[in-house]
């Protein structure tokens, strides 16, 4: 099968301000795609390219099929989009939003009567449907605005930020409708600055500075970064543990969790040197365990500038 | 095509039809600036207050009062005592003008000799006090020469019939009205705001709100969108001009003597231009506040001046005069006016409608090449 994306060299320049660095990469169809990276990694840059809405300044894409710079019009009637940005029109009712962007998609009568009642019941809204938009709380309005993205039953779906600002909730349940237009078949693409909405991705590609810095299905990014140096030492003082090792030059980072003090170093195979500089300290109770990295700790190490200490 | 032309006319509708604001703002505007025009803004010069200064006190010098006083554009303020009253009885404001009348007044008239008679007026509006000038000079020249035909008279000579007779007979707004030249300039002073401004503000609006990136996503072209909204705005700028042609005949007895149609049409060709120039301003600006403000100084505030609302072009320095011919509202007004109050037909104002039907196709065309290249 063909990928639903296909991007090549793809650059964008503002000015002397490279969003998005050459990069390169291919999309499955009928996957959940994560874009993951922090606020100006690039990452709403490259959706905005994909749909059409901002021409690269260089690079190849192709969208179901069609390519970007060619035929735009056929990327716009395979792909649904929603941006970080309110995309309903908040003085407009629920139904009326729904009629209108089913207008705008061309829906025939029967289908947007078919539409309506679909998403009037995925988004839960239910009773609601003469409620201005402006009334509703933020998770239905998002659901709303997804539901209303996807009238036209596009094969992409493109959902920037769609979670901002949402209690986790509500994101819980925006990612269940999520995993039910994937269940229909639908390529899912999303942008989030939330690592653990990562997990729900079966393929994330990490984005620093205009460049993909890690991609693959998380449990092979795990497997991938398995060996990381990172150590949990279990303690009665944590406390203690962590002004101890946080003095040692070796260790880049250290963190206390509860009991547990998590420790970053920059080179393989330091538990010997860990229990010396503790038992040193004077500090007998104590046990380490070399941990498996999280994705969060897999983006933190990716993303470091090189020779400083992260800000965690 | 028509679908999504109809999908965004309607959702233009049920968004304004919830906005109050500007709702009750295109509604009022109309009818307040009709009120404010109609009524304060005001050419005609009448019951001037006149203060006497009489030094003569004969029966000729009051004659001569009566003749003032027995018009409608003046009206008695008061004697003024002495010469040195008369400046503060004109700084105080208590008369616009003074009549200072000679002690020999009456001697030199029964003598049949020339006789001076000397007028202080008010220059601070220069407009209003040319035309009161205007009136005393016929007042006086009128009574002068029923003097002189009298002295004449009592001599033997009779020239009753002799030189000119003066009778004047106003065409088009024979009541000499400010109320029937305005409404026209109204017309399109109104049709200005709602065809330039509010298109503009409601595509920037869309803008600053992220929804115009999503409806451009969808196979809508701009152009529909374009359509879709101005469609909205041109009804709703024909309605405000029935409505203003409705209320100023019922309050200012201003009617259409020339035909509807050709006011229907000259409407709409001023219409269609003036919808490109609000959507060109769309496509240059990014937030409401600015769309207002370059939508209101391209067009309200040079339509104001230097189209010949309330200014006559004529008397404008030549560069602006220059300037007024790349206005659309200088061909609006005069056609408008041609129609509404002279009666004319098309072969009178041809030379007025090809310049708005040339604005008609050259701006929209610039505002969708430009929307095909960048986009909003």
């Amino acid at each position: 099968m063909a990928p639903a994306i296909r991007a090549h060299d793809l650059t964008k320049k503002f000015g002397s301000f490279t969003a998005v660095d050459s990069i390169s990469f291919e999309i499955e169809e009928g996957k959940i795609i994560g874009f993951i990276g922090a606020n100006g990694a690039g990452k709403s840059t490259t959706i905005k390219m994909l749909c059409g809405l901002t021409k690269p300044t260089s690079g190849v894409m192709e969208v179901a099929g069609f390519d970007v710079a060619k035929h735009p019009e056929k990327v716009r009637e395979n792909i649904g989009y929603m941006s970080q940005k309110f995309s309903l029109y908040s003085d407009l009712t629920v139904k009326e939003n729904i009629e209108f962007y089913g207008g705008v998609y061309g829906l025939s009568r029967n289908e947007l009567k078919d539409r309506l009642s679909w998403v009037i019941e995925v988004a839960d809204l239910k009773g609601r449907e003469n409620l201005l938009t402006s009334d509703l709380p933020l998770g239905w309005r998002q659901r709303l605005a997804l539901g209303c993205a996807v009238l036209h039953h596009p094969r992409i779906v493109f959902l920037d930020e769609p979670t901002s600002g949402v209690d986790p909730v509500v994101r819980d349940k925006f990612w269940q409708l999520i995993g039910q237009l994937s269940g229909e078949g639908a390529t899912i693409i999303v942008t989030t600055h939330h690592l653990e909405e990562a997990e729900f991705c079966e393929n994330i590609l990490m984005m620093h500075l205009g460049r993909i810095v890690v991609n693959g299905s998380p449990e092979g990014i795990r497997k991938q970064f398995s060996d990381l140096p990172l150590f949990e030492i279990e303690t009665a003082e944590p406390l203690k543990v962590f002004n101890m090792v946080e003095q040692e030059s070796w260790i880049t980072d250290a963190a206390i969790y509860g009991n547990n003090v998590h420790v970053y170093a920059e080179t393989q195979g330091p538990v010997e040197a860990l229990d010396e500089v503790l038992k040193k300290s004077g500090i007998a109770d104590f046990k380490i365990v070399k941990a498996a990295p999280t994705l969060e700790d897999i983006f933190v190490k990716e993303t470091r500038p090189k020779g400083r200490a992260p800000n965690v | 095509m028509f679908e999504n032309i109809a999908t965004i006319y309607l959702k233009e509708f049920r968004q304004l039809k919830r906005d109050k604001l500007s709702l009750s703002a295109i509604i009022l505007v109309p009818t307040l600036m009709l009120l404010l025009y109609g009524y304060a803004l005001n050419f005609d010069v009448k019951h001037v207050r006149l203060g006497i200064l009489d030094e003569s006190m004969t029966k000729e010098s009051r004659e001569l009062q009566q003749k003032f006083f027995s018009t409608e554009y003046f009206d008695f303020a008061g004697t003024v005592p002495d010469e040195g009253a008369i400046d503060k009885f004109i700084q105080d404001g208590k008369a616009k003008a003074v009549l200072v009348i000679p002690r020999d007044y009456a001697r030199e008239i029964l003598l049949g000799r020339k006789v001076d008679v000397q007028v202080l007026l008010d220059g601070a509006n220069s407009n209003t006090a040319t035309i009161v000038m205007g009136y005393v000079e016929g007042i006086l020249q009128n009574y002068s020469a029923n003097l002189t035909a009298r002295y004449l008279d009592e001599r033997g000579i009779h020239i009753s019939s002799a030189g000119i007779d003066y009778r004047p007979r106003v065409y088009y707004n024979p009541e000499l009205k400010s109320a029937k030249f305005l409404v026209p300039g109204l017309i399109g002073f109104i049709l200005m705001i709602l065809s330039i401004v509010t298109p503009a503000i409601s595509v920037v609006r869309e803008k600053e709100r992220g929804t115009l990136e999503h409806i451009s996503m969808a196979p809508t072209t701009s152009l529909e969108i374009i359509l879709g909204k101005t469609t909205l705005y041109f009804v709703l700028s024909l309605a405000a001009a029935v409505l203003v042609i409705s209320a100023s005949f019922v309050l200012f007895d201003v009617t259409i003597r020339g035909s509807i149609l050709l006011l229907a049409v000259t409407i709409v060709i001023f219409l269609i231009g003036t919808l490109g120039i609000g959507i060109l301003i769309s496509t240059f600006t990014n937030s409401q506040q600015m769309a207002f403000l370059v939508a209101s100084l391209l067009s309200i505030l040079p339509t104001f001046i230097l189209s010949g609302f309330v200014f006559p072009i004529n008397s404008m320095a030549l560069p602006l005069q220059l300037v007024t011919y790349f206005l659309p509202g200088r061909y609006f007004l005069s056609a408008l006016r041609a129609i509404m109050l002279k009666g004319s037909g098309f072969g009178d104002i041809y030379t007025q409608i090809y310049p708005l039907l040339i604005f008609a196709v050259v701006v929209p065309a610039f505002a969708s090449i430009r929307l095909s290249r960048k986009g909003f």
